[in-house]
């Protein structure tokens, strides 16, 4: 366990002075990262006309000297694109550090109660069954309502008579959850007439930014920001939580409900950003534990962390992904996987211990 | 954690891996995918074909009850006026409308075997990549039906297949009249594009993550065969996740879309960047039928005929 939250009495120390160094290179790290994302793509556009393009939509100044093309492709594809992975990246990543304190599991991420399998459905009944209610935003909508859903669910079944909430039993009906949801999607997979159907799922459960709009930036958005406040408020029982439920009361923090609320909130946010994204895995599970094993284990310096970066680590990603086999595309959750795991692995074997829960 | 991941997915690439139905990468063997020879008799039984798969299957008589496993064999067996012989299709076919009176003895993977057995059948035709040699033997030894495998992967072997089909059920005189009738149209289309300029072409499956049909695919040899260049024609795979800065810098001629997605010309006008779009700003956005040209079928030169008029719209005033 860490010196510094694993013990329980987190909060009670100032950050240390070396965190803020840290925190101005990730900073730093994430700006130069979107900046340099946005300059590349299966499509060569230099970089000076990148930033006149950008400058240009941003503030109206600059004569267009560049093709129509261009621009579009600067500003309505990439530019949303590699912002929303940002969004998307920082928002699993927090989602992946709170939970995995709430569970007190090391295994814990976005989808460990369900969530990645109630948004597949959704997103099954509108590709395969075509269900189309809200146009557009249909997969979207859908993807949403289905991740709710299975959290409510999962929540409502891990109460015990009592109305207890403990962690084994989220995880458990997490686990029991997510199976009968998947053969929901198998079942509507299985039934499907048209074997580009069943690609296009393959496609959106491997997770995707393909289909960015500004219009996805802005709730995203504010859930992150919205929700790593909240959680950075919280930072002192979260740290209490991760060291165990006996700590956590010792230290008045009301488990029940706080886990409950921290849940819905996890819950909403996961939603959120599978509904723009599809379910992009491992990010939500590695970042917070690659970020503990550098920072430590108070959650005034991992959620913070966390959040950038997972933002710069799926902006990489989908650099990868919308370049590596162009003019086709690869899902981004094949590039998080086969790229994160095994640099989560060589971390994990130079460092010991810091693992959410672990020996706690 | 990830019980989706661990399950399934590994149930998505195993259908993907069995599937492409109708679509194609892989080999054949002659254009038709099969051959046939036999004496040429009136009744022309018994009659002896090598199928696509490369196996020797012969008749004594004439099938009597036919099982058909892909739509596009259905529509061939209706097409050659087999179709009071059609005993079992898959849960795809839509086509002609008397089949919804047919039961479904299967899907695009494959036949139910149970099914099959109970309906006595003596002919099952396959045609999708997963249907290999191994598996066609197997299919024919469980089912004790006789099986044919056809895998057409053009829209030439496609119009051969349809003669296959009728020879081997007995109508060889309406199937080379099909046939004929289908290279005849076929051609006239070839001569009505044949002085035109060649289009560029991008043709959408899906649009979000999007999708497109590349090499390998009925459509790319539809398009090339209506007188259009398939923008798309350089990805590796028949049906890929595509770039959409790509598109937006290869600027097609002509945005084509198939209508079982359920996607609109508003929807494909309005998405981020397509107003650049110079298809979408001249109004060359068209939606297909898609079944047409995804069925290597009887109707596959209808589908052609409909690209060709979407992109030479002045060829064909």
């Amino acid at each position: 366990m860490d010196e510094t939250g694993g013990k329980g009495e987190g909060g009670g120390k100032p950050v240390a002075s070396g965190f803020s160094g840290v925190l101005l290179a990730l900073l730093a790290g994430l700006f130069a990262s979107v900046t340099l994302a946005t300059i590349v793509g299966p499509v060569w556009i230099s970089p000076l006309t990148v930033w006149k393009v950008a400058l240009h939509e941003a503030t109206g100044f600059l004569r267009p000297d560049w093709s129509a093309a261009e621009g579009q492709i600067v500003w309505q594809i990439r530019f949303p694109r590699v912002l929303l992975a940002a969004v998307v990246g920082a928002g699993l990543s927090v989602v992946g550090t709170a939970l995995q304190a709430a569970v007190r599991n090391p295994l814990a991420d976005p989808f460990v109660l369900g969530g990645s399998s109630g948004a597949s459905v959704g997103a099954v009944l509108v590709i395969v069954g075509g269900v189309q209610f809200f146009g557009i935003y249909s997969l979207s909508v859908a993807a949403f309502v289905g991740a709710s859903v299975a959290f409510v669910l999962v929540l409502a079944l891990a109460r015990s008579p009592g109305g207890h909430t403990s962690p084994l039993r989220l995880i458990l009906a997490g686990v029991a959850a997510s199976y009968a949801l998947s053969a929901v999607t198998s079942f509507l997979v299985l039934r499907a007439d048209d074997p580009e159907e069943v690609r296009s799922v393959l496609f959106w459960t491997l997770g995707s930014l393909g289909g960015a709009r500004w219009e996805y930036l802005t709730l995203p958005s504010a859930a992150l920001i919205g929700g790593t406040a909240l959680l950075l408020a919280q930072s002192r029982s979260l740290n209490a939580l991760l060291a165990g439920e006996e700590t956590a009361v010792t230290l008045g923090v009301e488990t029940d409900g706080f886990r409950r609320r921290l849940l819905i909130l996890c819950g909403l946010l996961t939603g959120t950003m599978v509904a723009v994204s599809g379910t992009i895995g491992f990010v939500g599970l590695m970042v917070p534990h690659t970020v503990r094993l550098v920072v430590g284990a108070d959650h005034r310096r991992v959620l913070p962390a966390a959040a950038l970066s997972g933002a710069i680590l799926l902006v990489w990603a989908d650099v990868v992904a919308r370049t590596a086999i162009s003019p086709e595309e690869m899902p981004v959750g094949v590039v998080t996987s086969l790229a994160g795991a095994p640099f989560f692995l060589w971390l994990m074997r130079r460092k010991r211990g810091a693992f959410g829960g672990e020996g706690g | 954690m990830h019980k989706k991941a661990s399950w399934t997915l590994p149930i998505l690439l195993f259908l993907l891996s069995l599937s492409a139905a109708c679509s194609g990468d892989g080999s054949a063997g002659s254009p038709s995918g099969a051959n046939t020879s036999g004496p040429e008799e009136a009744s022309g039984y018994p009659l002896t074909i090598t199928d696509a798969v490369g196996r020797e299957v012969t008749f004594d008589s004439k099938p009597q009850r036919i099982v058909s496993m892909a739509p596009s064999v259905t529509e061939t067996l209706f097409a050659v006026g087999a179709g009071n012989r059609v005993v079992g299709v898959t849960t795809a076919d839509d086509y002609p409308p008397e089949v919804e009176a047919v039961e479904r003895v299967g899907d695009y993977r494959g036949p139910n075997v149970e099914k099959v057995l109970s309906l006595n059948t003596d002919l099952m035709i396959l045609s999708f990549d997963g249907a290999t040699k191994g598996y066609a033997e197997d299919m024919a030894e469980k089912t004790r039906t006789k099986v044919v495998v056809l895998n057409p992967k053009t829209v030439d072997a496609a119009i051969s297949s349809v003669g296959l089909v009728a020879k081997l059920v007995g109508e060889r005189e309406k199937g080379r009249v099909v046939e004929e009738r289908l290279r005849d149209e076929l051609g006239r289309i070839g001569e009505k594009v044949a002085g035109e300029p060649k289009p560029t072409v991008f043709y959408e499956v899906w649009g979000d993550p999007l999708q497109t049909a590349g090499p390998g695919s009925f459509i790319d040899d539809a398009i090339r065969l209506a007188g259009g260049t398939n923008v798309a024609a350089d990805t590796g795979e028949a049906y890929p996740e595509y770039s959409k800065e790509t598109l937006l810098q290869r600027d097609p001629d002509y945005y084509l879309a198939g209508r079982s997605s359920g996607v609109t010309v508003e929807e494909i006008s309005g998405r981020p960047g397509y107003p650049a779009l110079g298809a979408v700003k001249d109004g060359r956005v068209t939606i297909v039928n898609d079944d047409l040209v995804v069925r290597p079928g009887p109707r596959i030169v209808e589908g052609v005929r409909e690209i060709a008029e979407a992109i030479h719209p002045k060829a064909f005033d």
